[in-house]
């Protein structure tokens, strides 16, 4: 039985890989996982175009997005299961679609911690196609990316994690208990010295360590991205990508922006901030089967 | 029928640009630089220049037996190095690094560690023209030092009137003198050589300029890449024969161009880019990814400032370096004089600015020239009613900062960017 049309979005990132399949009334399903050496990460992505076929789905477009899609033998591979290669978008227009598509178009400034990157950008609402809002569509004012540090990024965060013993799912939640007692001497030049001085302070309990951890990554993310931030300021900012399920890290981002921080959330779709350019991926898979041709 | 124009550049390549390279290997010869003593591949005696020397004072010196000098250009040498043999340059840093030269823009790093490597060639002299690079005087001090050479530096007053042009005319006559003098009478200026190089550096200016008017029309007429290896406005084939021939067989093949794309107009036409301060023999990469996704119709590096020279002998290069000296140098009269009409007159929708780090020293390189280019673009967007794209990449050709990966998303994400608001989608 047919059911109707679907669009793909596929985020391969450097840590884990989304997948987001949107109909013409909403989002069809969706996959989050973490990425495995050789071939199994593709066959997830075969196994969620067969799940959309025995649902009853025509793939009828697909974007992809994500660091590992300059992988050229990834690429091609991704190509042979949908039959033709995906169109690339870049991460940071990912994302501000994905916004698009969950908020409608919006002046906001976007926030996303990735596995080996952080980005900002600033979007604007201007003309443009998508079939509703009247013609307006989200675009970009301004954005910029973390240098070389790897401090501001999802990797920095597994490394405390695991250096300190403390449970990837529970640091979060610590570091918000914590953060009253988070210890403001660490040092914040990068991650390693940030590792360096953690260790330092074993006598810190883990929630009082998860909560320094989060408040100078903030700290050290805000010397990136503040002044863009500043420049523009814009009364919505979201943070989206897999950090933002870190609620101490939320916190500590509201505490040093002095602004209030907007996760996305979706009624159905659990943690929707972490497919938010899988999302836009679909998003703009749709908007091109309906403008394009 | 859509025609690809890109399969046709490709197909075809540039023949000026293969005249080119040819013409700087002469002069330069990397390809041999893994076995031989120095860079220089020329059989003749070279003059070392700075950037803005005039070239057209060597090509007009001769030696006793009357054979040529070559103008040597530390820069494009180095630069030229980097792409050919990158292992040599790595070493070059290195070895200046143990002298502790480091701290320094990354070309004259690896000029002075070629040096002290021996691998640099050894200039009948060193001719420097006062540049707003507080470290570069000092730089080639320290290589004509190191190798015993003599240095002649050439004062340009910023000021640029009559007074200014007999000064830099007479300071001109003391170097040849002073070269002649040092060379025992082997090497001296030939006045009507001189004059014969004027009319050739004319000659090339002119079919340069008509060359580049071409790519105002709609549609790319070459690569970026290859826009950005001419490097006119430092370039030391002013005053060449040879220039004149690489002149004139670019502005054939772009006319020739330029009507085939009239006649077969593009169905999808690319965001129309203008390169900013981009460095001849910039990362391949970069160049690759920046070619892709758009049309690169403006390079900043092949602007041509000077007027016509008009006098003969010295005075008529005197007026080329108060112009160069007046309008190129300065951030602010190349924003205003160059970037705001060039936007307009190309129809440029985005500008690229790589800003080439220098070791983080340079004030071309970092904020103040960036801030006077954004300037620059806000007026330019008001001027004519559709905002410039800006995209600044922090970069080094020499040294290599930025991991590949953000850059490409940097440069994917202003294409987007453009495309959304030109049509209304990203790509």
């Amino acid at each position: 039985m047919k059911n109707g049309n679907s669009y793909l979005g596929i985020d391969f990132g450097s840590k884990t890989k989304k997948l987001v399949a949107i109909g013409d009334d909403g989002i069809l399903d969706t996959y989050y996982g973490e990425n495995v050496p050789g071939m199994e990460n593709l066959e997830t992505i075969r196994e969620f175009y067969r799940m959309l076929s025995e649902k009853g789905y025509d793939v009828k477009g697909s974007f992809a997005t994500g660091s590992q899609m300059n992988n050229r033998s990834i690429y091609v591979e991704v190509a042979k299961i949908n039959g033709a290669p995906p169109k690339k978008v870049s991460e940071l227009m990912a994302h501000t679609k994905g916004t698009e598509y969950l908020l409608g178009p919006l002046d906001a400034g976007i926030i996303d911690i990735g596995g080996h990157d952080s980005k900002i950008i600033i979007t604007n609402i201007i003309d443009g196609k998508n079939g509703k809002d009247n013609g307006k569509v989200t675009g970009i004012v301004d954005y910029a990316m973390n240098e070389s540090c790897a401090a501001t990024t999802g990797s920095c965060i597994d490394e405390i994690s695991e250096r300190f013993g403390i449970p990837i799912e529970a640091f979060g939640e610590l570091a918000l208990k914590g953060y009253p007692h988070a210890d403001d001497s660490i040092s914040a030049t990068c991650a390693v010295f940030l590792k360096n001085s953690l260790t330092q302070r074993q006598h810190l309990s883990s929630d009082a360590l998860a909560a320094s951890a989060c408040k100078k990554m903030a700290e050290m993310l805000y010397r990136t991205f503040g002044p863009m931030l500043d420049r523009y300021s814009r009364e919505t900012i979201l943070f989206q990508g897999g950090v933002a399920s870190n609620k101490g890290m939320v916190h500590a981002l509201e505490d040093v922006l002095e602004a209030e921080i907007t996760v996305p959330h979706h009624d159905e779709v659990e943690e929707i901030n972490r497919l938010m350019g899988a999302l836009g991926a679909a998003h703009l898979a749709r908007i091109y089967s309906e403008f394009k041709d | 029928m859509k025609i690809d124009m890109n399969a046709k550049l490709k197909a075809s390549g540039m023949r000026s640009e293969h005249l080119l390279d040819q013409f700087l290997k002469a002069g330069y010869n990397p390809s041999r630089m893994a076995d031989s003593e120095d860079i220089h591949g020329s059989e003749y005696p070279c003059i070392e220049r700075s950037l803005l020397f005039p070239p057209e004072f060597i090509y007009g010196l001769t030696t006793r037996d009357g054979s040529d000098v070559i103008p040597f250009t530390s820069d494009i040498a180095v630069a030229s190095t980097t792409l050919y043999n990158g292992r040599l340059i790595r070493e070059a840093m290195k070895k200046a690094a143990l002298k502790e030269y480091k701290q320094s823009c990354s070309f004259q790093v690896a000029a002075v560690g070629l040096t002290l490597m021996g691998r640099y060639p050894k200039p009948a002299a060193t001719c420097y023209v006062n540049e707003p690079c507080m470290s570069s005087l000092e730089t080639f001090r320290t290589i004509a030092r190191e190798q015993g050479t003599p240095f002649h530096e050439l004062d340009v007053p910023r000021i640029y009137n009559k007074e200014a042009a007999i000064y830099v005319e007479k300071r001109l006559a003391e170097i040849a003198r002073e070269i002649e003098r040092e060379t025992s009478g082997n090497i001296k200026m030939d006045f009507d050589k001189l004059d014969q190089a004027i009319e050739h550096s004319n000659q090339a200016r002119e079919n340069f300029i008509g060359a580049f008017e071409q790519m105002k029309g709609p549609g790319r007429l070459m690569k970026g890449f290859e826009n950005a290896s001419y490097a006119l406005f430092c370039s030391q084939g002013f005053g060449s024969p040879e220039f004149v021939e690489i002149a004139r067989t670019m502005k054939e093949e772009l006319t020739e161009r330029r009507t085939y794309l009239d006649q077969h107009p593009q169905e999808d036409e690319k965001p129309r880019i203008m390169l900013v301060h981009f460095p001849p023999y910039s990362n391949h990469k970069i160049m690759k990814e920046i070619d892709d996704r758009g049309d690169v119709v403006n390079a900043e590096v092949n602007v041509i400032w000077w007027d016509p020279i008009e006098y003969p002998g010295l005075r008529g290069l005197a007026y080329k370096m108060g112009a160069l000296k007046k309008e190129g140098w300065s951030i602010e009269n190349r924003s205003k004089n160059l970037h705001l009409p060039t936007i307009i007159d190309y129809d440029i929708d985005g500008v690229i600015l790589f800003q080439h780090m220098f070791g983080g020293i340079c004030p071309m390189a970092t904020e103040p020239y960036n801030l006077e280019l954004q300037h620059c673009l806000e007026e330019a967007g008001k001027k004519r009613g559709r905002e410039v794209k800006y995209l600044r990449l922090p970069l080094d050709v020499i040294q290599g900062s930025n991991t590949p990966a953000n850059t490409e998303t940097l440069i994917d994400t202003f294409f987007e960017k453009i495309n959304l608001e030109k049509t209304g989608l990203p790509l």
